[in-house]
């Protein structure tokens, strides 16, 4: 293995696993998340000489990847769709308080998050899942830093209005 | 700062990214005003159910991984000055009398090798999928269906195996007869599809632990893929190419 290689071990291969889970919740099913992954990490091979080290390889890594992601949607025309309730910016939120939210289960929470658009489960994934910074999250997606605050604090309200939904039929966290 | 900045400027706070003097301010709010104080509260609950809903997920990466280090090793060889000494050397023996037709090297697409292989451990070594078809006569209906004559598939046996299963598969987008040969316990798998190109071409690949020979006629586009030895798979290739050029 050259020095090349090992750098490239070392570097992108350990975040595998972290770019697979945000494939998965991106793309329409796991056959597809598997090949944005291979597809990300080839393409981050093939240019590693261009990636400076010790420079954020996470970061750099998963830009690559949401540019894969954008453009398999451009292949496959498929807009991002949004089940269930409205998540407009003006449904009023649900007054659960914070123990009463605990109740829902993880189960009624991947169900909310994958009924949101995907510009909404995109940020969500990098700020709160991933843990990137919205600094971060503005490089990897060519954001303003602004922009990705008001979509975190949209998305965040779009998903617990889901949730409440999931609460009417449940009758899960009443405050 | 108000009860409106404080919701704007709430993603920064939970992300550790504000600045020290702002970082104060915005807490003396939160001790002061119970509505924005419960409002970050719930936040910070939502934050903490989704990343346990998310990441209790199992993510096995371990195939995954092997793909990705089998392109990798791939295209480190294709540019290796090793390699193409090896690759010219096979060609030399090929082209002096092993094949006695028209033979030249040209560069298989990689991935669709890799995919070969990938299909070939997870469906015959690893024996994940169960729908095949057995029926000999059913896999050469299949064969007729997509361009490929059942006399064809009688003369890819080779001496001393017997077919096992076959059914359809899509390798890089196109549907592909796999069809399994066995003797005793080795098994190998041939991909096999009808095609337009010219010539006839002949390369070995390894990745992984599996060894594949593509061949490319000017009707077929075959890969013979083993787990047993490069050379095995070139002999599997030579000894089905002249009903692939027939």
């Amino acid at each position: 293995m050259g020095a090349q290689q090992d750098e490239f071990e070392r570097t992108a291969m350990p975040h595998s696993s972290s770019l697979l889970r945000v494939a998965r919740r991106l793309s329409s099913d796991a056959a597809s998340a598997e090949d944005l992954v291979q597809e990300t990490l080839l393409h981050a091979w093939r240019n590693f000489r261009q990636f400076r080290s010790g420079t954020n390889a996470r970061a750099w890594l998963f830009r690559i990847l949401l540019n894969a992601v954008y453009a398999q949607s451009r292949r496959q025309r498929a807009e991002p769709v949004t089940l269930g309730i409205s998540s407009s910016a003006e449904e009023r939120l649900p007054d659960f308080t914070a123990s009463g939210m605990s109740e829902f289960d993880a189960a009624d929470v991947a169900r909310a998050f994958a009924a949101l658009p995907a510009r909404h489960r995109t940020v969500l994934l990098l700020g709160v899942v991933e843990g990137f910074t919205c600094r971060e999250i503005a490089g990897i997606l060519s954001l303003p830093v602004g922009t990705v605050m008001s979509r975190l604090s949209r998305a965040r309200h779009a998903l617990r209005v889901q949730l409440s939904s999931a609460a009417k039929c449940a009758g899960k966290g009443a405050s | 700062m108000t009860c409106k900045e404080i919701a704007a400027r709430c993603p920064a706070y939970l992300s550790g990214e504000m600045e020290p003097e702002s970082a104060r301010v915005f807490a003396e709010h939160l001790r002061n005003c119970r509505a924005c104080n419960e409002e970050v509260e719930r936040q910070i609950t939502l934050d903490s159910l989704l990343r346990r809903s998310i990441l209790s997920e199992k993510v096995d990466t371990t195939a995954l991984d092997r793909t990705v280090r089998a392109h990798i090793a791939l295209e480190r060889r294709s540019f290796s000055p090793r390699w193409l000494a090896v690759a010219a050397g096979i060609a030399a023996i090929l082209l002096a009398g092993a094949l006695s037709y028209r033979a030249m090297f040209a560069s298989p697409p990689p991935k669709l090798c890799v995919d070969a292989a990938r299909d070939h451990r997870s469906e015959v070594t690893l024996a994940q999928h169960r729908r095949w078809l057995s029926d000999p006569n059913a896999v050469a209906d299949l064969g007729q269906r997509n361009g490929i004559p059942a006399s064809l598939l009688a003369a890819l046996v080779p001496p001393g195996y017997r077919f096992e299963h076959g059914k359809l598969c899509r390798l890089g987008g196109e549907v592909f007869l796999h069809l399994v040969y066995a003797q005793g316990g080795a098994e190998f798998s041939v991909y096999l599809r009808s095609s337009g190109t010219q010539s006839l071409s002949l390369q070995q690949v390894q990745t992984g632990g599996e060894h594949i020979a593509y061949v490319r006629t000017d009707r077929y586009t075959a890969m013979f893929v083993t787990d047993r030895s490069s050379a095995a798979a070139l002999s599997l290739a030579r000894s089905a190419a002249p009903a692939l050029i027939a």
